[in-house]
């Protein structure tokens, strides 16, 4: 009788696994009609399909930020391909889950490369798990482009085959920090998750810092997957900050906010990077992530910067019934900025080669996106004009501060 | 002065759920000799219980916590039938890895249903600091540790004087002695591991307004829960209480007068320590039972 029921207890956890499975399923089936309608359906474009394979965190921590990745990405390549793809030839995307861990990411990248022959990659979100990948593709020699990552060292380090679409720490952290000081703040505390996203941040924030002859008055560290960083905030608060840069993504970025106000703290102005960027933030903060300035290359909200970006704002909303962040954006652009050198390649080579798609990525100048004017400099890096910084509102929208 | 008491404060709370975690490990390893790697996701089962039966289904809290802990027990009573009865007579070391497969499957199965970001938990004693003294206290903080330390305490006397407490304690012992005194050994070792997930469950309940609910904490609380363990003795209850309030209180002084970087690391530090100069914990008595 026993095992009977033992067995029909295994019978149901098992079911349940796989109901819920089905789940998911569906899920990610609606989430990526733009995906699945790409090849198909909407495109003009007829000939042999160019692969491009894009990997980012679809589960574990960040998947909120992978997903909106994917978005971007995948309107990009929907509108190339009405457009007549790539010299007649369709973009097609091959999506994996790097889980955002640097192992996994390493992996599917050589999937990505060895078994579906992808001519170029997209990927990832933390820079750790970039860099890991970026491991890969420099020995391989394969185009890899970021949307996301900000990590000082993914474009300073000298791969030769990465582009990276989001605006480098040194530029976001130099913002923030110059924020900081423009608006009076006089000791100004640093709370960065220990990992290559806020170490090297950290060590960009020092030198500025250094170089106007400032000093910080904290600075902490913490893992990122830590639950508790009241002992961090308490040095914070011991050491008279009236201003907190936080440099991490969103779920540390609330813990802190919350834990800060748990400790009478609401007074402590909060500042921090592109890492912020993410509904959840508002979600899981609250009143207590309200007046939360934070550096970003994108905001739906304010005037487009160009004609593009306009068009962009709209395409988006028609196809996800939502507004835009700026992850979408840059992982938009990104695309955009494969196709560009995807095009150039096949116009001077006729055939498609690692070199011959960075050569043309390379030779981008002041070239109209989503987030502004891009020139792309030898290191691979977008250059922009500005990087504007935001505050969140009540409501968890945002308003451009400067 | 101030600022170190406001340490031992946050290592207090901190580390009475430690304790708790600790002392379901402390039950199931005394009961079913072995160690059960996957109680930290118990207490992630625990936060997600209460945040469907709370937040999803929006019953009121007196109805939601109980309501809850009965889930846990489901829960525990499911893992308990599928992957420990039928393993009680294996090897220790297929023993244990099902435990960590459990855990596995555990961590997985919360991802595809709740998926991998954190979920909000609104506080059940009140989230806003009071200043007493000069000390900046959260009521949930408090309530914690009066919650946590309280439940252990119910917990031993429970172990101590009643007739089902000291038959599993008797179970604990020696299985087979206890069997030919009459004892329902087999129902004893069940309500021992179905308590122990429930407890475990319930610091996840403790947990889930702080630091959110997310289906990767069962593995960053369950490692501290299992530090703690082993520092206050793999085999004593109160030790496990103990164990756990010494980690939370050297976490938070680590990180103020040492570096913010040691936070993580003292834990298995500890652990590290704890194995090489007093495996059986400073509560613990000489044992010879192997892992």
């Amino acid at each position: 009788m026993k095992k009977f029921l033992a067995m029909l207890m295994t019978v149901a956890m098992l079911f349940a696994l796989v109901a819920c499975g089905n789940n998911t399923t569906t899920n990610n089936g609606t989430g990526n009609n733009g995906n699945t309608g790409t090849g198909d359906d909407t495109s003009t474009a007829t000939g042999e399909p160019i692969k491009v394979g894009l990997f980012g965190p679809m589960s574990g921590t960040n998947a909120a930020v992978g997903i909106s990745q994917e978005e971007g990405v995948m309107l990009a390549v929907k509108e190339i391909n009405a457009a007549g793809g790539i010299n007649g030839r369709p973009i097609e995307i091959i999506s994996e889950d790097d889980e955002n861990d640097a192992t996994t990411a390493v992996s599917v990248v050589n999937k990505l490369i060895n078994s579906d022959e992808v001519v170029a990659l997209i990927g990832s979100v933390n820079s750790s798990v970039t860099l890991a990948a970026m491991e890969v593709t420099q020995d391989v020699g394969i185009p890899h482009l970021t949307a996301i990552s900000s990590g000082a060292s993914i474009t300073t380090s000298g791969y030769d085959y990465i582009v990276r679409g989001q605006a480098s720490d040194l530029l976001q952290a130099e913002a923030v920090v110059n924020y900081a000081i423009d608006a009076g703040y006089e000791k100004i505390g640093l709370m960065y998750q220990n990992d290559d996203y806020g170490g090297g941040a950290r060590d960009v924030i020092l030198e500025i810092m250094a170089d106007k002859g400032l000093e910080l008055a904290a600075d902490e560290a913490f893992e990122a997957t830590a639950a508790d960083v009241t002992p961090q905030l308490q040095n914070v608060k011991a050491a008279g900050c009236d201003c907190l840069i936080m440099w991490c993504m969103y779920q540390p970025g609330a813990t802190i906010a919350n834990q800060a106000a748990q400790l009478g703290m609401g007074d402590l102005q909060l500042l921090g990077g592109g890492g912020l960027t993410n509904a959840q933030l508002y979600e899981l903060g609250g009143e207590n992530v309200v007046g939360v300035v934070n550096s970003q290359t994108f905001l739906a909200g304010a005037d487009a910067v160009n004609d593009f970006s306009a068009a962009f704002i709209e395409n988006f909303e028609a196809e996800y019934g939502d507004t835009a962040d700026s992850n979408n954006a840059m992982s938009y652009d990104t695309m955009y900025i494969l196709a560009e050198g995807l095009q150039y390649c096949l116009d001077t080579y006729g055939e498609l080669t690692s070199d011959g798609i960075m050569e043309g990525m390379k030779s981008i100048k002041d070239m109209d996106l989503a987030t502004g004017t891009i020139t792309v400099d030898e290191n691979g890096d977008a250059v922009r004009d500005s990087i504007l910084m935001v505050r969140l509102v009540e409501g968890g929208g945002y308003e451009l501060v400067q | 002065m101030i600022f170190f008491l406001q340490q031992l404060v946050q290592g207090l709370a901190l580390g009475s759920i430690y304790g708790l975690i600790a002392i379901g490990y402390v039950l199931i390893y005394n009961t079913w000799g072995v160690l059960n790697f996957a109680q930290g996701d118990m207490v992630m089962v625990g936060a997600f219980t209460v945040l469907v039966t709370y937040s999803m289904w929006g019953l009121p809290m007196y109805l939601a916590i109980p309501l809850a802990i009965v889930l846990c027990l489901v829960i525990g009573y499911i893992i308990e039938l599928t992957a420990f009865r039928p393993l009680l007579n294996a090897e220790n070391q297929r023993r244990l890895i099902a435990t960590i497969g459990v855990g596995i499957f555990l961590r997985n199965l919360a991802q595809i249903i709740f998926g991998a970001d954190a979920y909000p938990f609104p506080s059940i004693f009140g989230n806003k600091s009071m200043n007493i003294g000069g000390l900046v206290v959260v009521p949930q903080d408090i309530w914690n540790t009066v919650v946590g330390i309280l439940l252990v305490v119910l917990l031993m006397i429970f172990l101590k004087r009643t007739r089902m407490g000291k038959a599993m304690r008797a179970t604990a012992q020696d299985r087979e002695a206890a069997r030919l005194m009459g004892v329902n050994v087999r129902n004893c070792m069940s309500l021992t591991f179905v308590l122990a997930s429930a407890i475990g469950g319930f610091a996840g309940m403790l947990l889930a307004p702080k630091y959110f609910v997310v289906a990767t904490h069962g593995l960053t609380f369950g490692n501290k829960g299992f530090a703690a363990a082993l520092l206050g003795g793999i085999a004593s209850n109160a030790g496990s209480m103990v164990g756990g309030i010494i980690l939370g209180i050297l976490e938070s002084l680590a990180a103020v007068y040492g570096s913010s970087l040691w936070q993580t690391a003292i834990a298995f530090l500890i652990l590290f320590l704890v194995l090489v100069v007093k495996p059986s914990g400073i509560m613990g008595k000489k044992d010879v039972r192997k892992v």
